[in-house]
């Protein structure tokens, strides 16, 4: 295994080796309230330097063999509960060549069914992503009808002669697994797939603190995107890239580069799920000399912003307001604190949530995020060079707040962009899909020790998926 | 910035001159016929972090590319005499 200079250097094992100046667990030190459990969590394993095999990314045999041996078994996201919040109210979930109807069947009763009409397979419902409230689904072909709970509802009595064979109480719609957790609604095509809350594991524990049953899905947005699904999301999974490819997070003085941003994967790899902490501006450990906090300070107010977990922020006052000895950290803390933090449960809410960008990814396709930002990335069908990129804000509520009605999915189009930070991401991972096919074989690519380690995390359970060593 | 490390300040840089990191950016106050031309890779940097300086990033120049001339007065903070 290759070893960097720093590395031997110091006498670093692979993938021990950080970024200059503080790191996360650093600055929980500096907390003054009560440190959650959760942020203390920090697990990670190196998992070694080999090349990772571009054909993750570009073949279209391995993109079958996730089709047949990944999709085809995962617990996956199909919706959240508040999509569907009455009786009849359903949405469709099409993964790959899958497609499933998600319905609330009674008022605290979800089932999902095969979306194909068991006379001739038409697609029973075409509204995709949509909640819609229907009491019954009726086929467009010939207008065979289903109940909501999948029982069959009626053959149309002018060709119901012809089906003396069909048992009625029996041609009911098949039903694909379909389990709850926290408002989210995950299905699993494997009828003898583990338990959903055996998937997931002790990430649930660690949301208790965040809790998605009393969010609002604010907005959700959607586009297909130009690349293969798993760089979209890896868009997402490392943050060192910040530097050269959104300059405008980083604002120089104030730090936010991601170079000494914190990764964590459990249960040495073989978790499903993983998390990367952000760190808040504060002086840039890459600079050639440290600069002071009044430094700081004084250019977050020249500047009139500064970064937050949203990205650029407004700075109200002036700088000779502010008390002595005050961080960049903390006022950025205190503003959110004014601002009224919301969701946050066991405890008021320590300064690394409040400023720092927390992410986790639930294998093998889902982002929640401690604050709002939540993401999804999807294969478009079999095409590896493509996928479904969404992005939604799920908005903790205050107390007793009643929840306004879930945002429904808004696809963009070609020309049209998420914004400016998912736009450079989206325009990155296109290039990046051409330049693996570009690459000389084989074509192996390099990945960083620690700053890439959930990239390889993912793409190790992937392959004990796909080689169905899972 | 190289007139100014050459006249003993230093100069923040994560990247030191290549560009890519922006964080050399300053505020030319008086001088700015004593700066070379804006190169179009220059005005593109700048673009992209236009959303992050006072007044739309006018009178903003990156400190490793605008070669001085002449005398400048500009504003950075966190430059130091070394």
């Amino acid at each position: 295994m290759a070893t960097t200079k720093q590395e031997m250097d110091s006498k670093l094992a692979p993938g021990e080796a950080r970024s200059r100046g503080k790191q996360i667990q650093d600055l929980l030190d500096d907390e003054t309230v009560e440190v959650p459990w959760q942020l203390r969590d920090a697990d990670y394993t190196y998992l070694g330097s080999e090349p990772l095999d571009r054909n993750h990314y570009i073949s279209q045999e391995w993109c079958d063999k996730e089709t047949e041996n990944l999709w085809s078994r995962v617990w996956q996201l199909a919706c959240f509960e508040q999509d569907i919040p009455e009786v009849g109210d359903h949405i469709v979930y099409d993964i790959v060549d899958w497609s499933f109807i998600v319905v609330r069947t009674e008022p605290d009763t979800i089932k999902a069914f095969y979306n194909s009409c068991l006379h001739r397979g038409r697609r029973l419902c075409t509204n995709e992503l949509a909640s819609a409230n229907k009491p019954e689904f009726r086929c467009p072909f010939h207008g065979i009808t289903w109940n909501v709970n999948g029982s069959l509802k009626a053959i149309p009595p002018s060709i119901e002669f012809d089906f003396p064979h069909v048992d009625k109480d029996k041609f009911s719609l098949p039903e694909v697994r379909c389990e709850r957790w926290d408002g989210f609604i995950f299905i699993n095509i494997d009828d003898d797939a583990e338990p959903l809350m055996d998937f997931l594991g002790d990430i649930t524990k660690h949301f208790e603190r965040w809790p998605f049953a009393n969010r609002w899905k604010a907005t959700h947005s959607a586009k297909i995107v130009d690349s293969n699904w798993k760089l979209a999301q890896e868009a997402f999974m490392e943050a060192f890239h910040v530097l050269a490819t959104h300059p405008q997070m980083s604002i120089g003085l104030l730090g936010g580069d991601g170079s000494n941003t914190e990764y964590n994967i459990y249960d040495n790899g073989d978790a499903n799920w993983s998390r990367m902490t952000m760190a808040p501006p504060m002086p840039n450990p890459n600079l050639p000399y440290e600069l002071t906090e009044q430094e700081l300070i004084e250019e977050m107010f020249f500047r009139g912003e500064s970064v937050s977990e949203m990205g650029v922020q407004k700075m109200e006052g002036s700088v000779d307001d502010l008390p002595d000895g005050i961080t960049t950290r903390k006022l950025l803390a205190d503003t959110a604190r004014k601002n009224g933090p919301k969701g946050y449960v066991g405890g008021e809410p320590t300064d690394v949530e409040l400023t720092s960008a927390i992410q986790y990814h639930i294998f093998p396709n889902i982002s929640p995020w401690p604050g709002p930002i939540f993401y999804r990335h999807r294969p478009y069908g079999r095409d590896p060079d493509k996928c479904i990129m969404e992005i939604m804000m799920m908005v903790a509520l205050p107390e007793g707040a009643e929840r306004p009605p879930a945002a429904k999915i808004n696809w963009l189009g070609p020309d049209e962009q998420f914004g400016s930070i998912f736009n450079q991401d989206v325009e990155n991972v296109a290039q990046v899909q051409r330049g693996l096919k570009a690459a000389k074989p084989p074509g192996g690519l390099t990945l960083g020790n620690y700053q890439d380690i959930k990239v390889r995390w993912h793409h190790r359970l992937l392959e004990k998926w796909v080689n169905r060593e899972i | 910035m190289a007139a100014a490390i050459r006249n003993g300040y230093t100069w923040p840089t994560i990247c030191g001159g290549q560009g890519t990191c922006k964080t050399c950016v300053f505020l030319t106050l008086e001088g700015q016929r004593n700066l070379v031309d804006v190169e179009p890779w220059e005005e593109q940097a700048l673009d992209s972090i236009i959303d992050t300086l006072p007044n739309r990033g006018q009178g903003f120049r990156l400190a490793c590319q605008a070669k001085a001339t002449g005398d400048v007065k500009l504003r950075k903070i966190g430059v130091r005499q070394a």
